[in-house]
């Protein structure tokens, strides 16, 4: 038996009721068995239950309140509105490309293809505008060295 | 829980059902005040929903829920800063049948007497006595040791006593 291995004293008791009240149930499990022994025996232990039991019976008397029927309804229809938990980065990245809510649906799908687009429309102007800039560059250079020919034939 | 960090909403609709009327009952004994009771726990599930992952499977999920509320009730303690004021002590609910007139004066003088006690001993009371948390439960909740708990427990019936010591041959005859 547990209280035979754990005998409590008298003073520990009176703690005991002192601190979790008069009924049996409310002690620590690990010290009720004993507890409940020594009450047995002790009429000192009975006379310290049942001062404590007072003070339990009024606690016992506040109702419980329960709540109105619209708290379950507001509790879940917050949290449907809120960005469901994913689990790995595979989610989260489907998650940020397709959306948690209709307008989101349509619109993430298209910047996430606009993206592409864009930068490829970026890149490909800026190459064209090089090679403009080299054409331009080279018929420069070649304008260039028929004026300096000619300079040097009309020299001759 | 498991269910509800992978996301799915109808898992928390079950952990609604299911702890729903036990905090409400640990929130109001906190607060006694039915309108900021149904704030606090409904962001109390807000938290948990969003914030699931941080569930760990070693911990007790109505642990875990007892601990959020808690510390909403202490943020909210500390945003209104005000002593017990008797016109915000709500006890009767609408919703069940009136007790007698005598028993409900018993009921409102305790919630007064609770309400009067210091914040965190209020807390241990409700959480061991209305919530049957068992002593460990409790201080993991109040982050605070078991013989913290009981300290505080202790002091806290002796000023309840204290309080209800007048009234309480009165109360205990009305019942």
């Amino acid at each position: 038996m547990i209280w035979q291995q754990h005998k409590i004293t008298i003073k520990r008791f009176s703690q005991l009721v002192d601190v979790y009240g008069g009924n049996s149930k409310k002690w620590p499990l690990e010290e009720r068995d004993a507890a409940l022994h020594l009450l047995e025996k002790s009429v000192e232990a009975s006379h310290l239950q049942q001062s404590n039991s007072n003070l339990d019976y009024l606690l016992d008397k506040v109702p419980i309140i329960s709540p109105t029927s619209m708290l379950r309804q507001r509790i879940l229809a917050s949290t449907q509105i809120y960005v469901e938990p994913v689990r790995d980065t595979w989610q989260w990245f489907v998650a940020l490309l397709i959306g948690n809510t209709m307008r989101g649906h349509l619109l993430r799908p298209t910047f996430a293809l606009i993206i592409p687009l864009l930068f490829g429309l970026f890149v490909g102007f800026n190459l064209a505008n090089l090679n403009n800039e080299a054409d331009i560059t080279n018929e420069t250079v070649w304008v260039e060295e028929e004026v300096n020919l000619l300079a040097l034939g009309s020299m001759e | 829980m498991q269910k509800i960090q992978a996301g799915n909403h109808q898992a928390f609709t079950m952990l609604v059902d299911r702890h729903l009327n036990k905090l409400h009952g640990f929130v109001q004994r906190m607060l006694s005040n039915p309108t900021d009771a149904e704030d606090i726990v409904q962001e109390t599930f807000i938290r948990v929903w969003q914030k699931s992952s941080q569930w760990q499977s070693k911990a007790k999920v109505s642990t875990w829920l007892h601990s959020i509320a808690h510390n909403l009730c202490i943020d909210f303690f500390r945003r209104i800063k005000t002593t017990v004021n008797i016109e915000t002590v709500e006890l009767i609910d609408p919703h069940q049948p009136a007790n007698s007139k005598q028993q409900q004066d018993v009921a409102f003088q305790v919630q007064l007497a609770l309400q009067q006690l210091p914040e965190s001993q209020r807390s241990a009371i409700v959480l061991c006595h209305y919530q049957d948390m068992s002593n460990r439960e409790a201080a993991k909740i109040l982050k605070i040791s078991v013989s913290a708990l009981e300290s505080l427990m202790a002091r806290g019936r002796r000023k309840l006593r204290k309080i209800l010591e007048n009234q309480s041959a009165d109360l205990l005859g009305e019942i």
